[in-house]
C-alpha cells in the first residue's frame, strides 16, 4: 500500500471517495464515523479526477467507489495510517461488506417470493412491500408505500378492518388472517382478488410491525371451482343417464311382458286348431270309420307327425319365451346325478335303439343342487340332437365330472360333427347346424337355445367341441349339493 | 249308461271328444257355450263335464263357479279342456274346482284315461 500523505491526525481522516453515478459509499463513511473517526470526504464522480487527486496526497484513505457487492473498495491508505488502523477499516469494510450482501439477500428474497408480502406499522401504514404486492395490487411500491393498509381493503370492509387490525396488535401471534372466510383484496382497478393472508408481529427498532403475507388464491379457487362444477356434472349426467337406464328398464320389462302375453296367446290360437287336426289324424289311423288303403295311411301318418312336430315348436317357443321373460322358476333339489341320467336316456332309449345307437352312461354318482325336472330337459335335449345327428350304428356316450367346483356332464357322440365356424351360433334361437347344406333337419331349432337358457339359468355354462366327421362332444355344468365338490 | 257332457264353442272339437267318448261307450251330449252348458247340466244330470275355458256368454271358470255353487254338482267331476298351457292357469282351474286339466291338443290315449279314471 501506498502513503498519500504524511501529516494527518489520528482522529481525522480525510477521504476521498469516487463515486461514479452519485451511488453512495455513504456507508463506509457512517461505518468510519462510528468507528471514531473524523471524517472529511471528498467526493469526485469519474475514475481520471479520482486518479488526478489521489497523485495529490492530501489524503488519508481513498476510497473506489466503483462497487462490488455494493461495497465501495478500499482503493488506498495513507501512511499515518497504521496496521491498526488499517485492520480496523478491513473489518469495517468486511462487516459493511456482509451488512450489504445480507441487505441485499434479503431484498432478493423479498422481491423473488411468489407472494405479495406487506409490512405495516403501528399506525396501520404500509412501510415495506415487494414486486408481488406491486403485482397482486396493481399499485406501484411508491403509491403503496406510506399508505394505510386499507387502501388494499374491499370497500365495504374498510370501516371493520381498522377495528380488526387494533384487535390483532392486542394478541399479535403468527397466524392466519379470517381463518374460514373468504377473504379478497380490492385491486387498483377494483378488481377483486381472492386471498389467503398470513399475519406474523415483527420488531423493527424497537417498534412493533405486523407483515402480512398475501397469496393470490384465483387459480387455485377457479381449480376448486372446476372441481367442483365437474362433480356437479358427473352427478348430474351419472343421474340423468340413471334415469335413462330406469327407464329403458321399464320399457323392456314392458315389452318382455307384451312378448309373453303375445307368446301365451298365439300358442292358445295355435293349439286350438291342431286339437282337432292331430285329434281327427289319430281317429282316422285308427280306421275304427272305416278301413284306410296304404297311401291313406301315408297321408294320413304324414298329417299326424307334421301337427305332432308342429305343436313341439309351439311348445319350445312357449318354454323360451317363459324362459327368456324371468319366469322361469327353477325348483331346486339335491338329487344324485346317476338316476336323472338313467331317466333322461330311458326317454330317448326308443329312438335311440331304433337307429341301433349305443347309449352308455360312464360317470360317477354325483350330487347335484338343481331344478331336477330341468336337468333332464337340458341332457334329453342333448341327447336329441346326439341321436338325431348320429348315423346308424353309431355310439353315445353320457358321462359326468367334478370340475372347478362344478358338475361337469357330457353328451359325446359318433355323428356327422359340427364345423368350427358355427360352434357360437349353434346355441341361437332357430339355428340349425349344417342347414343349408343337408337340408333342414326334423327339429325346432330351439333345444340347444333352450339348454343354453336353462343351463344359464342355473349359473352353469354349456359348450360345444366338435369337428366334421368326427362327433360331437356337447358339456354344460351344473353346481354341486353342499359338500359335494370332491368326486366320490 | 254313463253321460259326459262336453261344452265347447268349436263344433270339430265337439265332434272330435264325441266320437272318441261314443266309441268308449258313454253318451254325449253338447253344448257350445258356458250358460248352455250349465243348462244342459241342470236338465241333464251328467256323470262328466269336460269344459273349455274360453267360451262365449260364460267362460269356463263361470260355469263351474255356477256349477259348484250347487248341490247337485258338488262332487260331479268336471273337467277343463283348454287350449291355455300355461302353469298359472292349470292352478288357477285346480283351484276355482275343476277336477281335471287337460291341454289341447288332446292325444286320444290321454282322453280315453282321465275319462276314465274319473266315471271309473
Amino acid at each position: 500500500m501506498m502513503p498519500v500523505s504524511d501529516a494527518a491526525s489520528r482522529r481525522h481522516l480525510r477521504v476521498l471517495l469516487l463515486q461514479p453515478n452519485g451511488a453512495g459509499s455513504n456507508h463506509v463513511i457512517a461505518q468510519l464515523e462510528r468507528a471514531g473517526f473524523q471524517v472529511s470526504a471528498d467526493l469526485v464522480g469519474d475514475l481520471q479526477a479520482f486518479e488526478d487527486r489521489l497523485r495529490d496526497g492530501r489524503y488519508d484513505l481513498a476510497i473506489n467507489g466503483l462497487q462490488l457487492d455494493g461495497v465501495a473498495i478500499l482503493a488506498d491508505a495513507a501512511a499515518p495510517f497504521g496496521e491498526h488502523e488499517y485492520r480496523k477499516l478491513m473489518a469495517l469494510e468486511k462487516e459493511a461488506r456482509a451488512q450489504v450482501i445480507a441487505e441485499r439477500r434479503f431484498r432478493e428474497l423479498l422481491e423473488a417470493a411468489p407472494d405479495a408480502i406487506l409490512e405495516i406499522d403501528a399506525q396501520g401504514r404500509i412501510v415495506l412491500v415487494n414486486a408481488a404486492a406491486e403485482r397482486l395490487s396493481g399499485y406501484s411500491r411508491a403509491e403503496l408505500l406510506g399508505q394505510s393498509m386499507e387502501i388494499l381493503t374491499p370497500e365495504e370492509l374498510r370501516s371493520r378492518h381498522s377495528g380488526h387490525r387494533a384487535a390483532y396488535w392486542a394478541h399479535p401471534v403468527t397466524r392466519p388472517m379470517g381463518s374460514g372466510l373468504d377473504l379478497h383484496i380490492e385491486r387498483k382497478d377494483g378488481a377483486r382478488v381472492p386471498v389467503e393472508i398470513s399475519l406474523s408481529p415483527v420488531t423493527y427498532d424497537g417498534e412493533m410491525r405486523v407483515t402480512a403475507i398475501v397469496r393470490d388464491i384465483t387459480e387455485r379457487k377457479r381449480a376448486e371451482r372446476q372441481i367442483r362444477e365437474m362433480h356437479e356434472r358427473f352427478t348430474a349426467e351419472l343421474t340423468a343417464a340413471n334415469r335413462q337406464l330406469e327407464i329403458r328398464n321399464r320399457e323392456a320389462e314392458k315389452a318382455n311382458r307384451l312378448k309373453t302375453e303375445f307368446v301365451a296367446s298365439m300358442s292358445h290360437e295355435l293349439r286350438t286348431p291342431l286339437h282337432t287336426i292331430i285329434g281327427f289324424a289319430e281317429l282316422l289311423a285308427e280306421e275304427l270309420e272305416g278301413p284306410l288303403n296304404e297311401k291313406q295311411k301315408r297321408f294320413v301318418g304324414h298329417i299326424h307327425k307334421d301337427s305332432l312336430h308342429l305343436l313341439e315348436l309351439i311348445n319350445d317357443i312357449l318354454d323360451l319365451s317363459r324362459i327368456e321373460s324371468g319366469r322361469l322358476d327353477l325348483r331346486k333339489e339335491t338329487f344324485d346325478i346317476a338316476n336323472a341320467v338313467e331317466e333322461a336316456m330311458a326317454t330317448i332309449r326308443p329312438q335311440a335303439v331304433a337307429k341301433s345307437l349305443r347309449l352308455e352312461w360312464t360317470g360317477p354318482g354325483i350330487p347335484l343342487e338343481a331344478d331336477r325336472l330341468r336337468f333332464k330337459e337340458v341332457l334329453f335335449n342333448l341327447l336329441t340332437n346326439a341321436v338325431k345327428f348320429t348315423p346308424e350304428g353309431g355310439c353315445i356316450r353320457v358321462g359326468a365330472a367334478v370340475q372347478g367346483g362344478m358338475a361337469e356332464i357330457s353328451v359325446s357322440d359318433t355323428g356327422i360333427g359340427i364345423a368350427a365356424e358355427e360352434h357360437a351360433a349353434i346355441f341361437d334361437k332357430f339355428y340349425q347346424a349344417g342347414s343349408t347344406t343337408r337340408g333342414v333337419k326334423e327339429g325346432t331349432g330351439l333345444g340347444l337355445a333352450i339348454a343354453k337358457q336353462l343351463v344359464e339359468a342355473h349359473g352353469g355354462r354349456i359348450r360345444v367341441e366338435s369337428a366334421p366327421g368326427q362327433g360331437s362332444r356337447f358339456s354344460f355344468t351344473m353346481p354341486l349339493a353342499e359338500g359335494a365338490d370332491g368326486a366320490k | 249308461m254313463k253321460r259326459v257332457l262336453v261344452a265347447d264353442d268349436k263344433a270339430s272339437s265337439r265332434e272330435l271328444v264325441r266320437t272318441v267318448l261314443e266309441r268308449c261307450g258313454y253318451e254325449v251330449i253338447e253344448a257350445s257355450d258356458g250358460e248352455e252348458a250349465v243348462d244342459l247340466a241342470r236338465a241333464g244330470r251328467p256323470h262328466l263335464i269336460l269344459l273349455d275355458l274360453h267360451m262365449p256368454k260364460l267362460d269356463g271358470f263361470g260355469a263351474i263357479g255356477q256349477l259348484r255353487s250347487e248341490a247337485a254338482f258338488a262332487a260331479t267331476p268336471v273337467v277343463a279342456l283348454t287350449a291355455s298351457a300355461m302353469d298359472v292357469d292349470r292352478e288357477q282351474a285346480l283351484a276355482a274346482g275343476f277336477s281335471g286339466y287337460i291341454t289341447k291338443p288332446i292325444r286320444l290315449a290321454t282322453l280315453r284315461s282321465e275319462v276314465e279314471r274319473l266315471l271309473g
